[in-house]
């Protein structure tokens, strides 16, 4: 990727390997942060101890058993909804999409809260169907909704299609649940979007999903790039646009039903991450999508340790930190001319 | 600058019949386009000139009838081949906010590409030649949404030059500019075209401009190809007030040579001059 | 001397010495049969439950004539409820005509511009910090929804037309306003928190007329003051804001007044009983619809209201065997597939 056109395209290569390197320490200190920190700090030596088995048996037990797992668990799920959110950018030409907005989440939430209410799955991995599958619903009803116009869809059309959606499908989990709270007991936390309390091997089959729907997403970047354009020029261009958006609707189900299934809905992530991701790299999506593989799980970490301190004593879901903080990344965008949104 | 432009193409349709969902557009139209050869498509709205464009460059099926590349079937052929051969400017283009001219006009390298072959120097050469050829290289690391109108099409333009193809089809590429940059545009295609031989197809809207850089020029209305040659031999009276229901003298253009259409006044509205803007769904 | 009410040009006139006042024939044909349809729902509630009435007893109980268990049933446990559903209603059918009026927009209903969210998160925060009767709440709902109207109106300042920005910043603060109350919640102890929970999904369960009566009154004044008060000018703003202000209504204090009323209130509905989603959103639409109105159409959306939440209501209670679902839940099942057929309609229409 070297334009040798002139020094400012040299500039933005090596500001692209800066702002790499930097996001790469970024995620090192992240995640070290999020083994540390909590109700119990535990000292950088210890945990380097801990993690090789020759530690006090309480800080083995609370790093490998709560801290590891919910980090790795914060780590694929930011890199499922960055990657998602990206994709779903990239595909409508909405600066505004995200899984959340556009109701990608509700519909898996929905999709899981129907399969625990008749008993059908209890387990992480088996959860994943469900959510998939109320996923694709919602992404599928969210595009037809907002193409019923004429013209291609306007990012407000979009937008106020999605917040519709999801109301419905949220409204009817909530309904759900309402009707029989002892079976949600245990899922209250996972309802507002959380990483915490689940185990390393339940993040298995979660994984291989979101790996399989980033390695298609990195396949797509080229010709998402074509479809940026329009899509008279993409298909001129020799691209398939509707093979190029069918493929793009499976990874996001992929991406959203997979960290839905292990984490509830978390809002405003892939919302932001791609915003901070362009200004680092252009309007590129072949730079987009990986950076925001990067930078997703960065913020996630993050949000997720901070989720951990903001209240004493107690879990506050990261859904929470991410909304509060990816809210006004929402308002910034449409206030100004900063992008074009209509 | 031999290497730039590829084996050439021939690009003809055979009995087409274009239509959108249940409305048709044109039934029935042959037409071949000539090697080479600067070709202009004029006709009122709606009389189905950018929907031939798009027929021809494979955007739209045909409901019946072939559209034929270098003899092959275009809808059989590989549409990354296609894209190689032939390059077009659409109405539709969007430019992602942001984007350099330069990025542009790298996009457009997108059918010389592969999976594992993603920046070669050809394709680098390509863009650096596009962005001269539109004099569009000082201007490469600039925004286009900050460009002037005019500044913006050659962006485009050079978008679609890096493609290397050796036909270029251009839907209404003057319209929204400047009569200075309606001008500067098609001296650059009617360079393109005379320097390297690119066999050229642009609907425009203006008879003059059509007569002025036209070496063929295709008439249409209703759907249907009225007129096929060269200025001189299409653009008469009688044709002007068949086709646009205008009354006009056709004299020698002093300057530039060729025919040039003086309008004296309206006779009639062709039912064609629908008020619907366009003729796409 | 000319009659008290007249006809013509297919419309009602009332004339008498202090009041007059006109109303298209379709128009009052349509409020006249929505509010039967809301008396025949709430006759229904009245009836129907754990012991089922027959209508002649249910009357009888309202005129004080029936035997004491059935007034029980009827008057003290039923009757709260039906009125609150038909009141509130009203009031929200008022309120989200007017935001839309001042929006100009048919999407500009408190529940999406977040309104309703910061009313909520302000009765919320009442609750978790202070405690949870009425004049609390009512002062932290009326808080919050003020607070979040001037912060809409300050970031979607010079948003253009359509009211694109308004829309889009409402859904970006409803967002943030739900995590504050989720983490109000997280915070508080465990049962403010349960009662907390429960009202921030709006609900009528056991109301009464001790808790809400207050609400109730309020509401309904507010409802005739804004329909007495204001239909006038907000009729003259649907013009745009130069036609209005040469018509001699001040559009900016206009506009003021009718967001300040608007606030006022679903901040009334939010306190007794919790932010109830989209009937705001719903009423004024159908009901001016119904009413073959154009524009704005105060009393249409309040009786549209009226019969929304009473039906609703009545659904929530009856819908799941052995459960009383939140009414709030049953809203925003139904506004949301309105929401959604509406979507589909301003799209064909190009309007968005």
């Amino acid at each position: 990727m070297h334009d040798p056109v002139g020094a400012t395209a040299h500039a933005t290569g090596s500001r692209l390997v800066l702002a790499l390197a930097g996001l790469t320490a970024g995620l090192v200190i992240a995640i070290a942060l999020s083994l540390m920190v909590g109700t119990e700090t535990v000292a950088p030596s210890r945990i380097l101890a801990g993690l090789s088995g020759e530690c006090d048996r309480e800080a083995t037990a609370l790093l490998l058993h709560y801290r590891l797992p919910r980090t790795a668990i914060a780590i694929v799920v930011g890199i499922a909804l960055g990657t998602a959110g990206a994709l779903m950018q990239a595909y409508t030409r909405n600066p505004l999409a995200d899984p959340g907005i556009l109701g990608v989440n509700a519909g898996a939430v929905l999709g899981v809260t129907i399969a625990i209410a008749t008993g059908v799955s209890l387990s992480v991995t088996t959860l994943a169907v469900p959510a998939l599958i109320g996923a694709a619903f919602a992404t599928v009803a969210v595009l037809l909704l907002a193409s019923t116009g004429r013209g291609p869809a306007t990012p407000i059309r979009m937008t106020l299609a999605g917040v519709a959606l999801g109301a419905v499908l949220s409204g009817i989990a909530t309904a759900m649940r309402l009707y029989d709270p002892s079976t949600f007991e245990r899922h209250r936390s996972w309802a507002a979007g959380s990483v915490a309390g689940r185990q390393l091997d339940e993040l298995t089959g979660i994984a291989l999903l979101v790996l399989t729907g980033a390695v298609l997403a990195l396949l797509l970047l080229r010709p998402l790039n074509a479809v940026a354009l329009g899509d008279d020029v993409a298909a001129s261009l020799g691209v398939n646009t509707r093979r190029t958006r069918t493929l793009t609707i499976i990874a996001v189900t992929l991406l959203v039903g997979a960290a839905t299934a292990i984490a509830g809905p978390i809002s405003f992530l892939g919302l932001m991450v791609p915003h901070i991701c362009r200004l680092l790299a252009g309007n590129d999506h072949t730079r987009i999508v990986p950076l925001s593989m990067l930078v997703a799980p960065l913020v996630l970490v993050l949000a997720d340790t901070i989720a951990r301190v903001i209240i004493p004593l107690r879990e506050t879901p990261v859904g929470i930190v991410t909304a509060f903080v990816g809210a006004p990344v929402l308002i910034w965008l449409v206030s100004g001319r900063r992008t074009n949104t209509q | 600058m031999s290497q730039s432009v590829p084996e050439p193409s021939s690009l003809r349709a055979d009995r087409i019949t274009m239509a959108y969902q249940d409305r048709i557009i044109g039934e029935d139209l042959s037409v071949d386009i000539a090697d080479g050869r600067f070709t202009v498509i004029i006709g009122p709205n709606g009389c189905g000139k950018s929907t031939l464009l798009r027929s021809l460059s494979r955007l739209l099926r045909t409901r019946s009838g072939t559209v034929y590349l270098d003899g092959k079937d275009i809808h059989r052929s590989r549409a990354q081949d296609v894209a190689g051969r032939l390059g077009l400017l659409p109405q539709t283009a969007i430019a992602p906010p942001g984007i350099t001219v330069f990025d542009l006009a790298r996009r457009g390298r997108y059918p010389h590409q592969s999976i594992l072959s993603r920046w070669s120097a050809q394709d680098e050469a390509a863009v650096h030649r596009a962005l001269a050829q539109t004099e569009m290289t000082e201007l490469a690391d600039r925004p286009v949404d900050e460009l002037s109108g005019g500044q913006r099409q050659r962006a485009w333009v050079a978008m679609v030059l890096a493609q290397e193809s050796s036909i270029l089809l251009l839907d209404e590429p003057t319209t929204f500019l400047d009569v200075a940059h309606q001008i500067s545009l098609l001296d650059l295609f009617a360079q393109l075209n005379s320097d390297e031989g690119r066999t050229t197809v642009a609907v425009l809207h203006d008879i003059n401009h059509a007569a002025r850089y036209a070496d063929d020029i295709i008439v249409m209305s209703h759907g249907r190809i009225v007129a096929h040659g060269p200025p001189v031999d299409v653009l008469t009276p009688e044709l002007l007030a068949e086709v646009f229901g205008v009354e006009a003298v056709v004299i020698d253009d002093p300057v530039n040579g060729g025919p040039h259409i003086i309008t004296r006044h309206r006779t009639r509205i062709p039912a064609s001059v629908a008020p619907t803007r366009e003729e796409a769904p | 001397m000319s009659p008290l009410l007249s006809r013509d040009h297919g419309a009602v006139t009332l004339r008498t010495p202090a009041v007059s006042g006109r109303m298209s024939t379709r128009a009052l044909v349509a409020c006249v049969l929505l509010l039967a349809a809301t008396a025949a729902t709430t006759l229904l509630a009245l009836m129907t439950g754990k012991v089922g009435y027959s209508p002649g007893e249910v009357l009888a109980a309202l005129v004080g004539d029936a035997p004491a268990d059935v007034e029980l049933f009827v008057v003290r446990w039923r009757l709260p409820r039906a009125v609150a559903a038909v009141t509130f209603g009203a009031v929200l059918g008022v309120a989200g005509a007017l935001f839309q009026c001042v929006t100009r927009n048919p999407l500009g209903s408190p529940d999406i511009i977040g309104f309703s969210a910061g009313a909520s998160a302000g009765g919320v925060a009442a609750v978790t910090l202070i405690g949870s009767s009425f004049a609390v709440v009512a002062a932290g709902t009326l808080i919050g929804g003020l607070l979040v109207a001037a912060l809409i109106m300050l970031l979607s300042r010079g948003g253009g037309t359509g009211g694109f920005r308004l829309v889009i910043v409402g859904i970006g603060l409803s967002a943030m306003l739900v995590s504050v109350e989720s983490w109000l919640v997280l915070t508080a102890d465990l049962d403010v928190a349960q009662v907390a929970a429960l009202w921030s999904v709006g609900t009528l369960n056991g109301t009464s007329f001790t808790h809400s009566g207050i609400a109730m009154a309020l509401g309904i004044a507010a409802v005739v003051a804004v329909i007495v008060l204001l239909s006038r000018r907000l009729t003259l703003l649907d013009l745009g804001e130069d036609l209005s202000g040469a018509l001699g209504a001040d559009p900016l204090r206009t506009r003021t007044v009718a967001v300040l009323a608007g606030v006022l209130l679903i901040a009334i509905v939010t306190a007794a009983a919790g932010p109830i989603a989209f009937v705001a959103l719903a009423a004024p639409h159908i009901g001016r619809r119904l009413a073959g109105m154009a524009g704005v159409a105060l009393v249409p959306a309040a009786c549209t209201g009226a019969f929304l939440l009473a039906l609703s209501d009545f659904v929530a209670q009856h819908a799941l065997p052995g459960r009383m679902l939140p009414v709030g839940v049953v809203t925003v099942a139904v506004g949301g597939l309105y929401l959604i057929t509406l979507i589909v309609r301003e799209n064909r229409k190009g309007v968005l």
